[in-house]
């Protein structure tokens, strides 16, 4: 396995003097899937963004794919984006939008036919569970399918990574189970899967790779 | 046609919103617009009153044809002049008969006791009055002529009434421009702010700033276009119904309300659209997460 993702001596200190993130390092090799764990304010969302080039370390580099995010222009950040699927803890979706508009946008940034945008966010919508939805108004969901339309529109133009901060936070554990086997399924398709959360039963019982970040720290290995 | 769809769908997503801050850009417009007019046409009507202030060239009364033809070209010759009308002492009577109107005031009095008259008119009246002096001196010199009378007093309070005014309208229009300018970009930030969420949304989810800011300038444009268009249209209704109210209020309004150049118009709707795109472009970009 090649690495996809490298952390080096990452720290984030936001103002007036508050370390979200202090001197972290790691590596994550293609094809894996890492949960990041930790208490509520260990830094876990600051870490995914700072990934993402949402937001800039104050110190440190982080390699995508062997190249250093400091040296991606603001031009190339959004397809640096385009490579990386982040599902986002508050969704992040187009409100007043169908389910269908909010999926297919990363394909319409790529400029692709409407048929193949159409036939892919079928496909997508299949996956997740909201097959025959595509319609519906993203303002009309539950908690539980909006966290799905999030990760059908993060995974629909196969990026090699995905990230994903809390995705269970907001369901049940029946949907909680349900959203765990499309990320298994994803990633035993080949995706790099990168999940923060706080709650321990996502992968007690898992054999994944785990890091903990506590006070801005890795904890353990 | 891609760029088209999507201007319609972002236009779908809060219609209320672009045909609000149309209608805001519309007003602020048709406000500055109105007052620009109302200038123009203050400068205009004192141009015009001017122009009725005349030079009469009293001529000797046993003048002869030839003598008045030569002393038309001279006259006629100086830039500032637009104009020199003959009036025979037979006209002056009559003239003056429908002037009195009571014909018992004029009995017995004969053509011949009348000088004839060289009625001199302007160019630029404003532009003469300087001249106006000199070229009235060298005429009385003449021998044809007897006397040569002239407003000139009329004329240099007209011309400080246009200077008065231009400096007030002036003023006016530079304050109202910018608050214009103000409102407008406003406007324009304020119903990009609503938009704030789903341009951030997209900024995370790889579109780049041109695809996210094509469909907002290009709405820009047509909220520009549209708002100038029936500014310009709405006060164009509105000469027209001024026009009608003023009608028969002065002499010097004989021929109505003047309106816009075609350049004027031009510099309008291109100068609001340029607002509007300038607005757009700074407000969205702001909202831009890179």
């Amino acid at each position: 396995m090649s690495e996809i993702l490298r952390l080096e001596n990452v720290t984030k200190i936001y103002k007036p003097n508050i370390r979200a993130l202090n001197g972290v390092s790691f590596s994550v090799q293609k094809g894996e899937f890492i949960f990041l764990t930790g208490p509520s304010g260990a830094g876990k969302s600051t870490l995914l963004n700072l990934i993402f080039r949402a937001e800039r370390p104050t110190s440190g580099e982080i390699y995508f794919d062997g190249r250093p995010l400091s040296s991606y222009s603001k031009r190339e950040i959004p397809l640096l984006r385009r490579q990386i699927g982040f599902v986002f803890q508050d969704f992040k979706l187009l409100p007043h939008r169908t389910i269908f508009e909010n999926v297919a946008i990363p394909l319409e940034v790529l400029g692709m036919a409407e048929g193949e945008i159409r036939r892919r966010v079928l496909i997508v919508l299949e996956q997740v569970g909201l097959a025959g939805k595509e319609q519906q108004l993203v303002d009309q969901l539950s908690g539980g399918e909006k966290q799905r339309v999030c990760l059908a529109r993060a995974v629909i133009n196969h990026p090699p990574i995905l990230l994903a901060d809390e995705p269970t936070g907001n369901l049940d554990s029946k949907r909680t189970e349900e959203v765990m086997e499309i990320f298994e399924n994803l990633n035993a398709q080949g995706t790099t899967i990168l999940l923060a959360t706080h709650d321990e039963s996502l992968f007690i019982d898992r054999q994944r790779r785990i890091l903990v970040l506590d006070e801005g720290r890795i904890i353990n290995l | 046609m891609k760029l088209l769809k999507r201007t319609f769908a972002e236009f779908k997503v809060a219609p209320g919103l672009y045909v609000g801050s149309t209608l805001v850009i519309t007003l602020c417009l048709t406000i500055f617009a109105f007052f620009g007019l109302i200038y123009l046409n203050l400068i205009h009507f004192t141009k015009e009153v001017a122009k009725e202030l005349v030079l009469n060239v009293y001529l000797n009364p046993n003048i002869t044809e030839e003598q008045v033809k030569k002393l038309s070209e001279y006259i006629q010759k100086d830039p500032l002049v637009a104009g020199v009308r003959f009036i025979p002492s037979e006209e002056v009577l009559k003239e003056l008969k429908e002037l009195f109107e009571d014909p018992t005031l004029l009995e017995g009095v004969k053509a011949s006791f009348l000088p004839p008259v060289l009625v001199v008119s302007f160019k630029d009246p404003f532009k003469a009055g300087e001249s106006l002096p000199i070229l009235a001196g060298t005429l009385e010199r003449r021998p044809e002529t007897e006397k040569v009378q002239y407003a000139h007093s009329w004329l240099l309070r007209l011309k400080r009434l246009k200077r008065f005014l231009e400096l007030i309208s002036l003023s006016g229009l530079f304050l109202l421009g910018t608050a214009t300018i103000f409102i407008v970009a406003l406007t324009v930030h304020f119903s990009l702010s609503e938009r704030r969420e789903e341009i951030e949304i997209l900024s995370l989810v790889g579109a780049t700033p041109g695809f996210i800011q094509a469909p907002l300038l290009t709405l820009a444009f047509i909220e520009g276009l549209i708002a100038s268009a029936s500014a310009l249209f709405l006060l164009f209704t509105l000469k027209f119904y001024l026009e009608y109210l003023s009608r028969g209020l002065l002499p010097s309004l004989k021929e109505g309300w003047v309106f816009f150049s075609q350049i004027e118009i031009a510099i309008l709707i291109i100068g609001v659209v340029a607002l509007c795109l300038t607005g757009s472009y700074w407000a969205s970009r702001r909202f831009l997460r890179y």
